[in-house]
Parts: structure tokens; sequence; C-alpha cells
């Protein structure tokens, strides 16, 4: 655990992955350095949410190698760093009484997984609560919330954990466009606080506007670079449509 | 009073005593408890109440496998129900039912005395583990598999019944529907130490399995070994039902897994409190469905599921009540009103019409 401060969050190195014999994600290469806002685009079925799940471990690589601050990334043990938030996490049935507060506290199990929450996790709970502004409906039940909220307390959960990298798979999908807004915001003013970022979206113009790299995806990487960059180049064309297959790797 | 409560009543425990001999300290002392302490204190209280049935030591045991019941079966049925795994209860009571049948059938016809709650258990957990394997991996829809499964469980379970030429299928009867009159010491301490063992586990492993239950992709990120509790789950929910299985029966176990979880759902403030309210729920239906049982002389299990259904429709109509009638009054009071002011706007906002 000492020479892991200054690892990058993330590092992929040649990386292959396939469900069956044909791949999903080949030969991806790139690094997540600390402080990054990465967003991953890509059209649809492109691999993108499996190169979520390879960057934090939750799936092994046919070939390659990824690497979590520095440690294997499937062997990594602390799950108090990494806050995630999956697709469709905010599909919350409505028979679950599961509270706003009682979600947030999950960020705060990894480090006390049994008794009492000492007042460090009480504080770190309610920091997170008031960071993402939803302190006055914490005793609401999550599934009467809406999208946007619902996707703020999932971020809570991770600032509570006190995650250095937050991923998140799709987080707006199904949100009305203001929400969306004041949702990036939220990640903008987390991301100017340190926080690493990576997040998986369809929508290209907020993904520009507000992440400071960009990797385009369609089961290998097109383009990987300043989000400003990326409409100066043809990997959105390449990625979305024609036969090319190059990749353009900003310094 | 004093004195009853410090020597057991003789009599009716006599018979209770006299049907096991116990060789151990620990079973000594479980004995002294059943009998000494719990039956003579509902003794006193059925002879201060004039209640006749809680002095029989019959139903001093029924009340307390029921009490037991009601505990565990809500609070491992939260964990399911919230997964969207309430079919796998009676998935594993019908396979468990397979294991009761086989071990009449090992025991007849290699004419060993292995008791078949104990196949029960070892066939249950293992199917447990497999189903909670093919949840995950089957070419197929979760349901589905469970649907497979219990099916299954059930077919091989006829098959051994009616292989050893009927001989066995006498004794089944019991196991299908329950039994509360012929709860045994061994059914009471089983239970007991299910209620034990599901406290304990629940309690040291609440905060991962709730993780688990809500979002198992963020658990798994947040490195809980989530295969591991899901295990946990599955096999914890094969030892309430086995336990449970004798007097609720194999068909009707599964329903107080479920049934006071969905009456407690829509009603509580928050997670841990719906574990409470289902424990309420449960105690509720198996307390009255006992009773009603015994005064009517009919099936306990029965009666309790019933019983559960009507707490659970009471909690549905009660909340439909509470947000329809303040509708169905304002609704009232703004047709009493137009109908007293005689002056009235059109809805098209008096628009000529051409």
């Amino acid at each position: 655990m000492t020479a892991t401060v200054d690892q990058p969050p993330i590092v992929l190195d040649h990386v292959r992955f396939g469900y069956t014999a044909t791949p999903v994600v080949e030969g991806v290469s790139l690094t997540v350095e600390s402080g990054d806002f990465l967003g991953i685009v890509g059209p649809n079925g492109s691999g993108k949410s499996t190169l979520l799940d390879l960057m934090l471990g939750l799936r092994a690589p046919d070939w390659g190698e990824v690497r979590l601050f520095g440690e294997q990334a499937t062997e990594f043990g602390d799950g108090t760093r990494i806050g995630y938030v999956p697709q469709d996490a905010a599909a919350v049935p409505e028979q679950m009484p599961l509270t706003v507060r009682e979600v947030v506290e999950m960020g705060r199990y990894p480090h006390r997984t049994v008794g009492r929450f000492s007042r460090t996790d009480t504080a770190a709970i309610e920091e997170a609560i008031e960071a993402v502004d939803v302190g006055d409906i914490t005793n609401r039940r999550i599934s009467t919330l809406s999208g946007g909220q619902r996707q703020r307390v999932f971020i809570a959960r991770a600032l509570a954990a006190e995650a250095d990298l937050l991923a998140l798979d799709e987080p707006t999908v199904g949100i009305d466009a203001e929400s969306v807004e004041s949702f990036y915001e939220l990640l903008s003013t987390l991301h100017d606080s340190g926080l690493t970022i990576c997040l998986i979206e369809h929508d290209l113009g907020a993904v520009t506007r507000y992440a400071t790299e960009v990797a385009c995806i369609d089961t290998q990487l097109y383009f990987h670079g300043d989000s400003a960059d990326l409409l100066a180049t043809d990997a959105l064309a390449d990625a979305y449509g024609t036969e090319q297959r190059l990749i353009r790797q900003n310094a | 009073m004093i004195t009853t409560l410090l020597t057991p009543p003789t009599g009716r425990l006599t018979q209770l005593a006299a049907a096991g001999r116990s060789a151990t300290p620990l079973a000594d002392g479980f004995d002294w408890l059943l009998e000494a302490v719990y039956g003579a204190l509902l003794t006193a209280m059925s002879e201060l109440t004039g209640i006749d049935m809680l002095g029989y030591a019959y139903m001093q045991r029924a009340y307390l496998a029921a009490i037991c019941i009601a505990i565990i079966g809500p609070v491992v049925g939260t964990f399911l129900v919230h997964r969207e795994l309430s079919m796998l209860s009676d998935t594993l009571a019908h396979t468990a039912f397979a294991g009761v049948a086989l071990g009449l059938f090992l025991n007849s016809v290699f004419s060993l005395s292995v008791s078949p709650i104990i196949t029960a258990f070892v066939v249950a957990i293992v199917t447990a583990l497999l189903v909670e394997l093919l949840i995950d991996h089957a070419d197929t829809y979760g349901d589905t598999s469970l649907a497979m499964v219990l099916t299954g469980g059930f077919a091989v379970g006829s098959i051994l019944i009616t292989a050893t030429g009927g001989g066995i299928a006498v004794g089944i009867n019991a196991y299908l529907f329950g039994s509360l009159a012929t709860v045994s010491k061994t059914d009471i301490g089983l239970l007991i130490l299910m209620s034990l063992i599901v406290g304990a586990v629940v309690t040291l492993a609440y905060r991962p399995l709730v993780y688990v239950t809500f979002d198992a992709p963020a658990a798994r990120a947040a490195r809980f070994n989530v295969r591991h509790y899901k295990r946990l789950l599955v096999v914890l929910t094969a030892g309430v039902v086995v336990s449970a299985m004798q007097i609720m029966g194999v068909i009707l176990v599964a329903a107080m897994l479920v049934i006071p979880v969905a009456a407690a759902a829509p009603v509580a403030r928050s997670f841990k409190q719906s574990i409470w309210l289902a424990i309420i729920a449960g105690q509720l239906a198996t307390v009255i469905g006992v009773t009603v049982a015994y005064q009517f002389g009919i099936a306990a299990g029965g009666s309790i599921v019933v019983t559960a259904l009507l707490v659970y429709l009471g909690v549905v109509a009660g909340r439909r009540v509470r947000r329809e009638v303040p509708l169905l009054l304002s609704a009232m009071l703004y047709r009493y009103r137009r109908r007293r002011s005689p002056k009235q706007v059109s809805a098209d906002g008096g628009d000529e019409r051409k």
C-alpha cells in the first residue's frame, strides 16, 4: 500500500475480452490519470460497459493487463476506493423499502461491515448527503425519487465511501434534460475537488462539454484524448460508421 | 403462583418428559427450559386467564414453533423477496420433499434409520447451491430455472415414494401438509437452533446482504464477495424451509417467507423497519392461525397461510382507503359546491360556437 498514491487509477494494456470467440473489446490500451474526467463514448453494443467492468476488475481480460491503482484489477481488494453506479441502478422497484439514507450508508459498508458506525463514518455520510443536496429527503424511500434525484443518491453513496474513483455506466438515461445538466454540474464540481471520474455516456454533447478526456470505442479504441479534439478528428465517423481502423492517441 | 412456576406441573408434561430421555447436559438444559420454564409459564398463564389450550403441552410446543417460524421466515424472506427470488423458497421446499422421500427410500431399501429431515437438509442445501448457479448461468430466465427445479424435485420425490410399492407413502402426508399436533421436542430444538443461526448470521452479515440484495454489481465493485453472500442466503433459505417444513408442510412453508414480507414492504419506512414489520405480520399470522386451527379443528398450515394473506390484504386495503377516501371526500365537496353556486363557467371558457 506504499506506492499506490502515485499510481494512476486505471491502466489498460492491450486488453482483449470476448464473451464468445468474437471479441467485444480488443487491443485497448489507455491510462486514466488521477484527476481525469473520462467520458467513454461509442455506438450501442460497442463494448463500453464491458470495458468499464474490465477497468474495475469485475471481469478478467482474455489478453492483456488491467491495473487498478497499481494492482492487478481483479485482485484489487480495497473496496473503499471505488464508487460504482451500474447501468439501470436507478431502476428501483416500488416495493423496495430502502431509504435515501440507507443507500448512502452503503458507501460506508466496505469501511465498516459489522458494528456501529463511528463518528468518522457518520460524518462522511452526512457530508455526502449535503454534497449532492438531498439533505431534506434522507428519510424518503429511494423508489419515490425522480431519476435525477436517484442518481444523486448513488453519487452520494460513492462519496460516503470517500472513493478515489467514481465510475458511472450511462447514468443519465431516461432523465430530463434539466436534471441532466445539473447532474453534470455536480460531477464537474466533484471533479474540480480532485475526484477521478469515468463515465459511459451516449450523449456526445454532454460528454464534450463536461468531460476533460474522451475515449471513443467500438471494440477497438478509436480515440483517446482531450474532449475538445474529438470532434476535430475522424474518430466518431470511424467508430460509428466507416471501415477505417486507426487509433489516434493524443499525447 | 410462584410455586406453580418453580415446580413443573406433572400430568400433561410427564408424557413429554417420557418421550425423549436425553443423554447430554445440553439436551437436559433444553428440556428444562422447554418444560420447567416455558411450559410452566404458559401453564400458569392458562390458569390465570382460563384459556385451556395454553395449558396443553402440545399446544405450548405449537405456539413456540409458530413463533420461531414467524421470525426466521420473514427475516430470510425479506432478502429473497427484494432480490425478486420469492419462488426460490417454494422451489427449495419441493426439493426438500425429494430429500424426505430419499431418506424414507434409503431407510426402506437398506433398512437404515436415517432421519428423513437430515436427507431433506442435504438435498435442499445442495439444490440451493445448484439453483444459485442456474439463476445466473442457465440459458433461460431465472424463474424458469426455479420452475424446472421445483417440479423436478417433486417428480423425483414422487418416483422414490412409489418405487417402494407404496410402502413409504404412508408417512408422506404429514410432510406434504404439515402438522402442528405432532410437533416433537426435536422439531422445536431444530427451530430454536435455526432461529439462533438466522439471528446471528443476519446480524453479522446484514450490511453485505442488504448491499447485494439491492445492487449486486456495486457491491462487487466495493469488493464484497457477492457470490459468497448469495450462496449464504440460499443456504439459509434451505435451512429455514426444512426446519419449518414439518409444521407448515412442504406445499405451504414458502408462504411464511413471502407473505409477511409482502405485507410489510409497502408500509415500512426503511429496509430495517420492513424486517421488523414482517416479523410482526408473521407473528400475527402464526399465532392467530394456530389458535383458529385449534378452535375449529382445521389444518394449522392452511389457517396460518390464510391468516397471513388476510394480514396482507388488510395492509393493501388500508393503504387504499387512506389514499382514496380523501380524494372521494374532496370530489363530493366539489360537487356539493357546484350545485350550490348557480352561475357556471363552462369548460370551454364560454367561447361562442359557430
